[in-house]
This record gives C-alpha cells, structure tokens and sequence, in this order.
C-alpha cells in the first residue's frame, strides 16, 4: 500500500545548507512548528526562507538564514529588531504579490503582471511592461527545494484538507516546492478523505511527518 | 478605558456608521480593527487572511482556534461566512469586489499619499497594504489625529517610505473628518463638538478648504 509517512529522524535528514525552503502559516496560525524543529535540528545553515510572514520566527532568530523573502515580520519586538539588524538579507514583498508568486511557481508558470506597488519600494529595480494598453510590474513566480505545509488530515498518500484560516498559504506553497513535507493533526487511511473535500491532492506531497514512526 | 482608547473608539464608531447592510469592508491592524466591533452583522468583514464575514473580535491568539484575523487574533464569524486561501482573498481585493478598506497610518499626505508600513529603526513590512491600496478604491484612514509626541500626521508631504501614491480618500481623527481629493487636497468635512477651526489647523500639517456646509462629528 502506498504510504509517504516518515519519521522525524527521516525528515530532518532531507535539510541541507544552502537549500530556499517556503513556510506555510500566517501570523503564528497554521504554522508547520514541528516541521520547523525538524529544520532546526538537521543543523542546515545558509537557508532561504520563504513565506507570507515571519511564523517561521524561530528561523530568522537562530542565524539559519542568509535571506527571508517575506511581506511582514510581524508585531514582535525581537522580530522587528532582527530584520533591521542586517544579519541577513530581507526582501519584502506585497502580500498579495507574494501569495501570486507562489501560486505561479507552484502551476509552473513563470511569472506574473500586478499594479500593486507603482510608486513605492516595491517597483525598484523591476521591469515594467505595457500590455493591451495597461502598466504593469513584472514579478517573477517563486519556487523552492522545499515546501513545509501545515494542514489539518492527510491520508496515506498525502491528500490534504485544511481548518478555517489554515488555509491561508499552506496550500500554495504546497504546490510550490520539489519536495513537500506536511505535518497534520490527523493522519487517515486512503479514502477517509472524500475527493471533493481534499484541496491538495496528493500527488503534489512527499512526505507526512508521522510522529508514531 | 484611557483617553486615547475612548478617542479611538470615538473613531471606530464613526467610521462604522458610514456603513450599511450588504456593505462589504477590509479593516487594517490598529484603530481601524476597533470598527469591528461597532458595525451590523450584515456588513462583512473581509480579513486578507482569508476571511469573508466576521463579526466580534473574540481576542487572544490561540493558534488550535480555526478562525483569526489579519492581526493574528481570534475572531467569530457571522452566518453565512467563507474561509479561503490567500490567492482569492487577494482576488477578490484586486478584482474590485471590495469596495472600501479602513486603514492605518504613519503619515498621510493633502493628496492621499499614504506611508503605513516603515519607520526609521522598525520595518515591519508592507504586508497586505499595498495590494489593499492598489485593489481598493475607497481608503478610509482612521488615526489618531498626531503622534504620540504631538507632531502632525496628516502633511503636505510624507517622509516615510510610502504605501501607496494618492490612494487615500478621506480621514477620520479624534478631531475632524476630511476628505481627499487627488489634484486639491483637503477638504474640512466635520469637527468634533468643542474643537475649533482654529485648533485643527495648529495640529493638521497641510493646507485645507473648509466646506461651508461643515458639520459636528
């Protein structure tokens, strides 16, 4: 039978320097915490981090990271005083923005076209094109090696579901990455989750932390 | 309740009678989040995080509890609410199909400019406010009228990076209501009861119109 459940010892084992890894989650709210440990404890320095926002905190305070792509660091002092630091690189990017180009890396498209922005940082040093008679920014899709995905139940072969306001990245960013982890409060066999109700489909994840394992 | 918290709520019911039934309305962090509270619950909240239709702010940010707002604190929906991904909660901002957003700000400027996400020594990022100001024809600021220290928020000019350029359509402070317009900037709208002409000029730090017709907030 098809399984993509591992253990912790098998998901730390996948972090490596230098590897651009997305977090799912928004404002501490679904949030892959145990995915994040596993980060932690593979030793993996150098990281790039991508996600909607600095949920992924712990992360940016352990000197992991050379770069956050991220929209906001959220209301936390110590956050705050980091990325102002200048210990590692910070590239802010509108939310709505960021969100997009997650979605394009994740349905393989290469880029996308937004208005937000004119006139503030977030147009510096990007192209603007003209298209049927409308200005532009040019935003490059974003993809990672790999993808930490909070949801709420996976079956064995990895089709998601999602709670209320969990929804808010995690299933982009799922779709976004050569590798995707999830961690779930539920794991089920295959065909608890009826197909119209799972938003991932499986075959865009590769393995569920199964803290029985 | 201190001074400033009963000026804020003075804001947020303000703002919030501005609304009516079917009205759909994104509110960003701070004061504007108060407005919540004050409005019918047949008036949606839309929160970017992926919320169409909240009503009481709950408070506390448990991350077990299934429905939280942009802030990250728990909130209840209303009847008839939709939770979705970010993707289609900034469609529906870009789309045009949300027709009003209250904001925050550092700074506003006499033509609308708007600087809401950076100050010198703290980058807490743009978040969702760009694309709100950039999706979102109706920008409604509710601030406190001067900073903590006294100094005017609403300028001829913003000095902080910017949010967005002439987004801003009206403000609404302790004081006074104002509204904006792109090419000829303020106009005096409203005035709190007790507060001069006189009074909102020594603390507004741009030229404005009195309308003649103005009236008390």
């Amino acid at each position: 039978m098809i399984s993509k459940r591992f253990s912790k010892d098998e998901i730390i084992a996948q972090f490596h320097d230098g590897q651009t890894i997305m977090t799912g989650g928004f404002a501490y709210h679904g949030s892959p915490d145990l995915l994040i440990e596993c980060v932690l404890e593979s030793g993996a320095r150098h990281l790039t981090n991508i996600a909607l926002d600095v949920s992924a905190s712990k992360l940016m305070l352990t000197g992991r990271f050379d770069k956050m792509i991220i929209s906001h660091a959220g209301q936390v002092k110590e956050n705050l005083d980091a990325v102002s630091s200048g210990d590692f690189e910070v590239e802010f990017c509108p939310m709505g923005t960021l969100a997009e180009r997650i979605r394009a890396g994740g349905v393989g498209v290469g880029g996308i076209l937004v208005k937000t922005g004119f006139g503030t940082v977030a147009e510096k040093g990007k192209e603007i094109i003209e298209f049927q008679g409308e200005k532009y920014i040019l935003e490059s899709a974003l993809t990672a090696d790999i993808a930490l995905v909070k949801a709420t139940t996976a079956d064995y072969y990895g089709n998601l579901t999602y709670n209320g306001t969990n929804l808010n990245s995690n299933p982009i960013i799922a779709q976004a990455a050569d590798k995707t982890i999830v961690q779930v409060d539920r794991i089920v066999p295959i065909g608890e989750i009826p197909p119209e109700g799972c938003t991932t489909p499986g075959i865009f994840v590769d393995m569920i932390l199964d803290p029985e394992l | 309740m201190s001074l400033r918290d009963e000026n804020r709520n003075f804001i947020a019911k303000k703002i919030a009678s501005y609304f009516k039934d079917g009205d759909v309305v994104n509110l960003g962090v701070g004061v504007p989040m108060l407005v919540a509270n004050y409005l019918s619950d047949d008036v949606a909240v839309q929160t970017e995080n992926g919320i169409l239709g909240y009503g009481r702010i709950i408070g506390g940010n448990d991350p077990k509890e299934p429905y939280f707002n942009a802030a990250g604190i728990t909130v209840e929906l209303v009847t008839g609410a939709s939770c979705f991904g970010m993707c289609t909660s900034f469609g529906m901002i870009r789309r045009g199909r949300i027709k009003t957003a209250v904001l925050g700000c550092f700074e506003v400027s006499q033509y609308g400019d708007l600087a809401n996400w950076a100050r010198p020594g703290s980058y807490p990022g743009m978040g969702g406010a760009m694309d709100l100001v950039s999706g979102i024809d109706n920008i409604i600021i509710a601030t406190d009228h001067c900073t903590k220290d006294g100094a005017p928020k609403i300028l001829e000019e913003c000095t902080l990076p910017l949010t967005g350029v002439k987004v801003a359509r009206s403000i609404v402070t302790e004081l006074a209501v104002f509204t904006i317009n792109k090419e000829t900037g303020l106009k005096l709208r409203e005035r709190r009861d007790g507060v001069s002409i006189a009074e909102i000029r020594e603390k507004t730090g741009a030229p404005f119109e009195v309308d003649p017709q103005i009236k008390i907030m």
